[in-house]
Order: structure tokens, then sequence, then C-alpha cells
């Protein structure tokens, strides 16, 4: 809207002011004391704070620990918001085709959105248990075929599918949404011109589809992220051998089981500059194809 | 659709079916396991036959856990928060679409900021802030010994919410997707409409109430389902915000009936439990898809 | 660019199009003849653009046949028809600038880069385009996106050309300059071009021919003239001209038409109820003619147009001439000149036989005049 409506000066900061002040307190301030906690260092016994410099940074930055947690973390971005995202792409694409399917589909692949992260991780971790799940007659002719508790392959591979179950519903949604925008007329047009189903579909379909793929990567990246703790603190516990130990529970079990607040927070620093910045790359990569008007 | 496409509505079929076989597998395997006992379950380890006791489980489950106590504190939580979402984002929102005047893009820009970085990334400090919400009175008061030149001694406020219900409610009220979403709603609302009630004598928040909000009912109660689901679903925050078992949310319950100490767990208790808090989102999502579809893709056209 | 290819006729035989139990077309037979402009003309829901749709290949019939120059067609695809197609609303791809739009057809087909990039400058410079073919289409107005979406089916040197009503998103002054245009165009490129449209001064501008579409019936095929001076069915007759024809129900006894009032109208031979329609600005005023009362009047300035209330109650439009006002609610008399008159069959719709169809539209009075 560009005219303005209303003339009044004070009213407009009243309304915004009740979330303002929430997002201050909850989402600001914590990022605020994150930088704040990275720098300083907590004397012990409660008694106030110290600044400490860059040692924090260093300190965090010279155990192999946190590198292999950060790769893991980076890694598990990427893969799990490409495969969620993949996933729920072409089940959307097979139910624009206005199959008989489809309107069951359209219902049921919202599901898993009921299912909290947390017991999704209850679920599979049972499913998928090598001795009582679904692979344990498979074990029994191949013993060592499947274990997730000892092998972090298998232990990955169990996050990814608990994963993927769980992003399909958001971005099956809004791809749904977006290639239903798509003008009939222009897949006529298409056909005319001699494109086929295919063609179309990558010429038509996908890039003006770039939008909501946007939207849908980006959020994605952070959904994947915070569903982590809750598949792995029920899946994983980290393990095996902390293998699965992604940042988001390693800050968790820094800051409560070890009371390392500022090791934690430094993480947690690192952690949101590393979301930024795949955000970021994102943003370029797929923003500047986006600017076009329907 | 245009040319013959047979075999690709028959490739499209194969996929969908594939997508429904893999939505559905665990939940039919969680129902099934819900039936057995747990003798059955330690016979017969892994089966697809149903057994007979699933009353059984959920009168365990009703007596033995904590978990019908759990579940109605998800109801409280998620009504709580669904409810202060909604009303921070339609005021926002209104002020974002409805005003002019400076600063209006920049409050737009630190809502929709908030999307990016989810409320686990910072789960430490944002348990410091809820542990003491009174922190930066503090530390506003306490700049350069300005307190403690007055009143002797630095200030030294308290105000804890951990374990409350606000305190589990209102931290994840700080996001700002809602307000995303009913920004674009309000943007295809006509502005003659708002013209025509200012010169039918209506003020701002005469529109608001009378005009805008009844308009809005449809993705209004779509948008509440849906954050009432989002706050249900919840784990890393509730873990970690309330420590008694009397503000303990259902699906936290849930994973800490893992960690009963059997060499073998039941599992048909753990899905018991499992149906027990998944049903109730469950249920709203079956029954509102289409509303729930509609309120969300709104900011897609 | 010059016609590339000999002007290829559409035949169309025992065309049958139906959704489920709704038949859309029943039974369709028409030939349209090479290089000549057919506009598909009828009221909205008539099938005209399903039937556009056919014969593009984006739908498919429930039977019978479609040939163009003389190759069965109903089973090829779309690309195959040698076909190229118009949208009503331009169907541009957002994403792709003018020039790639322009050419894409030629990009799936594989044409060379050298090629392609000298087909699209010759259709940009068709349609004036010239100075956009770096632009994205939701930088153009919509005339220029028109010819963006013209420009598009014409470098692809097609032997048909479709148009879906591809004027009705223009504004009125627009409209008209497009339609030069269009005419021009189809002077130069000499395709076989297939217009639909439910806008009748379109179909009287650029048809060669006009088929009148009546739910999915074929009411008249015949040139913009025939169409106007003979109409061959009271729903041509009703459709066509503005203000339309007038359709009175009357019964011929004696030589003459009377109203069912007894209020004697006109001199006819007819024997019989018949649906008698007389163009507006056919009715003459004349002092010993029948009565009417003016019950509304529209001034357009040029001319204005009277409705009549008859003595049975039944109305009539007339035009009259700028120089003789009429007041409102004042009485006149006015005649119906034989020549003028076209009479129908009330159950069936279909104009009464007449003297053999004139090619010139004054010999239709001329003719018509009872002996």
């Amino acid at each position: 809207m560009k005219q303005e409506i209303f003339r009044a000066r004070a009213l407009p900061w009243w309304l915004c002011a009740p979330q303002l002040l929430v997002l201050f307190l909850f989402f600001y301030l914590p990022i605020i004391l994150a930088f704040f906690w990275a720098f300083h260092l907590e004397q012990p016994f409660g008694g106030g704070s110290q600044f400490v410099g860059f040692a924090n940074f260093r300190r965090v930055l010279g155990s192999g620990e946190f590198w292999s947690s950060a790769r893991a973390t980076l890694a598990y971005m990427v893969l799990a918001s490409g495969s969620s995202v993949g996933t729920a792409l072409v089940l959307a694409l097979a139910a624009d085709r206005r199959l008989r399917l489809s309107g069951i589909a359209r219902n049921i692949f919202l599901w898993p959105k009921a299912v909290a992260s947390a017991s999704i991780g209850v679920i599979f971790v049972f499913l998928l248990n090598p001795y009582l799940g679904i692979p344990a007659p498979l074990n029994e002719i191949w013993p060592g075929l499947w274990n997730p508790r000892t092998n972090p392959l298998h232990a990955y591979a169990m996050l990814f599918v608990a994963n993927v179950w769980s992003a399909i519903p958001f971005s099956f949604i809004i791809l749904l949404a977006g290639l239903q925008a798509i003008p009939e007329e222009l897949h006529k047009a298409g056909a005319i011109d001699g494109a086929g189903p295919w063609r179309r579909l990558r010429d038509i379909q996908l890039p003006l589809l770039t939008p909501q793929l946007f939207v849908v990567v980006v959020l994605e990246v952070a959904d994947s992220l915070s569903g982590s703790f809750g598949l792995i603190d029920t899946m994983t516990r980290g393990g095996p051998g902390g293998a699965t130990n992604l940042l988001v529970y390693k800050i968790y079990s820094d800051g409560f089981k070890a009371y390392d607040l500022s090791g934690a927070a430094t993480q947690t620093v690192i952690l949101m500059a590393l979301v930024a910045v795949v955000t970021g790359a994102q943003y370029l990569f797929l923003e500047r194809r986006v600017r076009y008007d329907r | 659709m245009i040319e013959n496409s047979r075999s690709i509505d028959r490739w499209a079929t194969a996929i969908l079916l594939c997508g429904l076989v893999f939505v559905l597998t665990p939940m039919a395997f969680v129902i099934v396991t819900a039936t057995q006992s747990y003798e059955e379950f330690l016979r017969r380890n892994f089966s697809l036959i149903p057994g007979g006791h699933f009353a059984e489980n959920l009168r365990e489950v009703w007596t033995r856990t904590d978990l019908p106590r759990q579940t109605l504190n998800s109801i409280i939580v998620g009504a709580i928060a669904a409810t202060g979402r909604i009303a921070l984002a339609v005021t926002t929102s209104y002020a974002v679409v409805f005003f002019t005047g400076r600063g209006r893009g920049l409050v737009y820009a630190l809502v929709v900021a908030s999307i990016m970085l989810p409320l686990e990334l910072m789960i430490i400090t944002a348990y410091q802030v809820t542990a003491n919400v009174a922190l930066p009175l503090n530390a506003l008061a306490n700049a350069g010994g300005l307190w403690s030149a007055l009143a002797g001694r630095p200030l030294d406020l308290q105000w804890n919410l951990l374990d409350s219900y606000a305190g589990i409610a209102i931290p994840l009220m700080a996001q700002g997707s809602c307000t995303l979403i009913l920004v674009q709603f309000f943007r295809t609302i006509p502005p003659q409409l708002a013209r025509a009630a200012i010169i039918d004598g209506a003020g701002p928040l005469r529109f608001l109430w009378d005009i805008l909000l009844p308009l809005s009912k449809g993705p209004l109660t779509a948008l509440g389902i849906y954050m009432f689901i989002s706050a249900w679903i919840q784990y890393m925050w509730p873990l970690v915000a309330a420590s008694s078992p009397a503000r303990t949310m259902a699906v936290v319950g849930l994973a800490r009936l893992q960690e009963e100490g059997e060499r073998i767990p039941d599992f048909p208790l753990q899905m018991t439990g499992a149906i027990l808090v998944t049903l109730p989102p469950l249920i709203l999502i079956a029954v509102f898809q289409r509303r729930i579809v509609r309120g969300l893709t709104l900011s897609e056209k | 660019m010059t016609a590339t290819n000999a002007p290829a006729a559409i035949g169309l035989h025992g065309l049958r199009k139906s959704y489920g139990a709704t038949e859309v077309l029943p039974a369709l037979e028409a030939e349209l003849r090479g290089g000549e402009f057919t506009v598909i003309l009828g009221p909205s829901g008539c099938g005209k653009s399903t039937l556009l749709n056919c014969i593009a290949g984006l739908e498919r019939l429930s039977a019978g046949r479609i040939t163009i120059a003389g190759r069965e067609v109903q089973e090829a695809e779309p690309k195959d028809r040698g076909i190229a197609m118009v949208f009503q609303n331009y169907a541009l791809y957002p994403h792709m600038s003018v020039a790639g739009n322009i050419g894409y057809a030629l990009k799936v087909a594989r044409v060379p880069r050298a090629e392609r990039e000298a087909r699209i400058a010759a259709a940009a410079r068709i349609v004036d385009l010239g100075d956009y073919l770096h632009r994205r289409p939701s930088e153009l107005s919509g005339g220029q996106r028109q010819r963006v979406a013209i420009a598009r089916a014409v470098v692809r040197e097609p032997q048909v050309l479709l148009y879906d009503e591809p004027l009705s998103n223009l504004d009125a002054k627009l409209r008209q300059d497009m339609r030069m245009e269009l005419a021009g165009l189809h002077r130069r490129i000499g395709a076989t071009s297939v217009f639909v449209t439910h806008d009748q001064v379109e179909a009287m501008t650029l048809a060669d021919r006009i088929m009148v579409l009546n739910r999915g019936r074929i009411e008249q095929f015949a040139t913009p003239q025939e169409i106007y001076h003979a109409p061959a069915t009271a729903f041509v007759a009703g459709f066509i001209g503005a203000p339309a024809m007038t359709l009175l129900d009357v019964a011929g006894e004696g030589g003459w038409l009377r109203l069912s009032d007894g209020t004697v109208l006109a001199r006819h031979r007819h024997q019989g109820a018949a649906l008698l329609g007389i163009r507006p600005e056919q009715v003459l005023a004349d002092p010993a003619g029948v009565p009417a009362r003016v019950i509304y009047r529209e001034d357009l300035g040029a001319h204005s147009v009277l409705t009549l209330q008859l003595g049975d109650g039944s109305r009539l439009q007339m035009a009259a001439g700028p120089g003789r006002p009429v007041a409102a609610s004042s009485d006149i008399r006015i005649a119906l000149p034989a020549g003028a008159l076209h009479l129908f069959d009330p159950l069936t719709g279909r104009a009464f036989a007449r003297h053999p169809v004139p090619s010139d539209a004054m010999k239709v009075q001329d003719d018509a005049i009872p002996s």
C-alpha cells in the first residue's frame, strides 16, 4: 500500500510496542547476551563477569571437538534442508497434476506437522531399532547390516529419514501453492511452443517456483537445525562417539550439563553466524533470479 | 493436462503412493505396537499383528505416567502462545500496513528477521533472560554505576519466569512468521475500505475492531490453530524452561518415558503415549487442513 | 516476413467434445479455407474457446477428425500441427526477456542461435518491438505485451494462427489500433487465422468469414455482410448489430403481418406465426404508419436510439438521425419497410426461406419487396 490511510503519530507505536517488547526480551536480548558472554568469562561463585577479549574464541576454536561438530552441523544443514525440500518438491509436482490421489495426499502430507520432532525421534528410534524394529529380520540374516548405535553413517541416515518425514508438510504446502499459482495458459503456451512436460518443468515451472523455493529453503535451514535437537536428544544423544553431536546439541550440553556459559555463548555466536552465512549464500544464489512480477 | 500424459500421470500417482506409504507407515506401526502388551511384544518382538491391549496400555499411561497432567499443560501453553502470537501479530501488522510514518519499514524488518534464527539456537541466553526478565532494567540502571551512586548499591531486581506457564509460552511468541503472513493478508484488503470507515466516522481502533478483525476471521482462526500446533510440538524450550513435573509439557514427558531404566524399553507403552501426545494436533490438522493451507499460503499470493 | 507456407485449410469433421455428461460441442462440421481469416463469434460458454483449444491440440476430442492442410492432426501434439497461438492473457513467460519469449519455440526446436536471433529480430520488427527485446514482460504495457505474444506466434511461421480473445484485456482505443494491425498482419503473412471473440465489432471488422456459435452449434458461417444482412437464425439476428435487431412475435394473414392485438405492422405474404426481425436503423418515421409511443431515448450524438412501445405492449428499437429530436413519452408513427423485414420460424429460430441470398446488401431490399 503506497498511500497512508490513518494519520496518527503515537498510535502505531503503541500497536507495535507489545511485539517489539517480546522480541527484544526473547530474541534480540539473547543475541546480545550471547555476544556479551562470548567476550566475557563468568566469575566462579556468581561474582559477575570479566572481559577476556577473544580468549573464549581461542579456546573454542582450538578444540577438535568443536571443529568436528561445526563440520557436522554445516553438512547437516545443507543435506537435511536439501533432502527435505527435494522430497517435498517431487511430491508437490506430482500432486499438482490433479490426480484422483491428489486430494487425499494433500491432507495426509500435512499430518507429520502434528508430530513433534522429539515424538518422531521416539517413534523412529523404535521403528529402526536394530533388534526390535523393522530392520530386525534383516539383521538376523546379515548381522551388523544396520546398527545406528555403533555406525555413525547409520545414525545420520536415521536422522535424515526422520527429518525428511517431519519437514514434508510445510515445504509441500508452500511449493504446491506456488505451482498452482502458475497460470494454466503458460503451460498451454509452452506446449504450443513445442516444450513437452519435462521441458516445461525445467523452463517454466521451476523458474517460476524460485520465490517459493527460496522461502522454503531458507526456512528449512533454520528448521532443520531447531528440529535436530529433538531428534538427536531422543535418537542418538550425540552418539555414536560424538558423531551426531551437532552444535545445537553441543551448546545445550556445554551450557546446561557442563555449566560452561561462556563457551556455550561463544559457540552460539558462531552457529548464528553460520546460519547467517548459509542463508545469505542462498539469498545471493536464488534471490537474484526471483525478480519479476507474475 | 495438455498432451496425452497418461504415462506421466502414472508416474505421478506412483510418487504420491510412495509418499503416502512413507508418511503413513510409521503411524501404522505406532498404532499396531500400541495394541500389544509388553509380554506379547517381548515374545514376538516386532510384529504387524495387532493385539487387544490398547485399552490396557492407555489405562497404564493414564495412571502410571504424568502424561495426562502434561497434556493439560500442553493445552494451556499452546493456547497462551497461539493467542499471544495472534494478538501481537494483529496489532503490529495493522500498524505496519495501515499507518505511515518513519520506522515502519524498520519495525517490519526487525520482526521478520526473527524468522531466520529460531529460539533453539540461542537457548542458553534465552534461558538466562527468562531466569530474570528484569535483567535489562538492572543493566540499564547500573550502567556507569548510576544506581549505586543514587541508592548506595547496584540495582538487582529479580523476576524469574522459569517453570511458569508465562515463562514457557512468551518466549515462543518471539517469532515473526505470524506477522509476516498477516501483513501479506492485510495488504490484500482494499484501502478504500479504510477510507469508507473514516468517512463513516470510525477511528483507527474502531476500524480494526469493527471491520478488519471480522474480515480476517478465517485467516486468523487458521493461523491460530497452526500456532497452537507449533507450540504443542515444541521440545527444546519446554525441556529447559520447565524443570518441575507440574509444568512439563506432553512432548517432553513422552521423551522422558524413554529414560525409564528397563533393559528392553516398554515400547507398547511408549507408542501409546505417542498416540496420546500426537492425536490432538493431528485431529486439528486433518479437520482444518484446507483452512490451514489457505491461511499459510496467503503470503504466497 | 512473407508467407513461407502455403495457406492451409482446416477441416472439422464430426467434431465432438464433452466433459463427462456435458456435451460442449455436439458433432461440428466446417471447412475453414486456407489463408482465410475466420472469426468464431459467440456468447460466453458457447464452446468457442473449447473449439479453438481442440484445433490447437490443447484439448483432446471426444470424437471426430481435424485436418490441417489435408493432414489428420487430432492425435498430433500441439507442436506438430503447424499452429501458433495468441492467448487472452498474453501468457508470456514472466522470467524471460521479450527476445526469450519470442524465441522460446525456436530454442525448443533447436534452431541454431544465429538463425534464431535473426528470426526474433524479424518478428519483433513486424510488430514494432525492436527496442524492447531485452525488457521483461512486466516492464511492458498491455498493448506491448500483446505484440510480444503476436511476435511469439508469427516467429514460427505457422500455417495456422490461432487467437483466443487476444484483445479483450486492452482498452477501447488500443483495441481499435490492434484490430488495424492484426488486419495488416494477416495481409502480410497470409497464414490461415482463427480468431475467437465475443465482440461483434472485432468479428465484423477482421473476418473474411464469421462462424457464429451458440451452445456448441454453428448458427451461421458466412461473410460479415451476409451475417448482418441475411441472418440465418433469430439468434444471429439478435446477436449481431448494435443495437441488435428487434424481434417481434407476429402472425401473417392475407398479405399482412399483425401483432397479437391485431395491429397491422407491415405488408408481407407470409402465412402463420413468425418472429419478425427488423434492424433499428431501418425503422422509418411515417405519418401514415403504425402508432408507437417513445418510452426511452438515448442520444448518442450522431444519432439517437428510441425504444418504442407498440399497441400490444411489445417493444421495438429505432435509430433516429440527429436532425429529428423526439421527446420521450411522445407518440409517433413508424413504418417497417417490407425490404427490411426478416422472418424466422418461432419454433426453430431458422429464417424462413427467402429469395436466393444476394451478395449485395442493397439487393436484399429490392428483392424482398413483395409483388
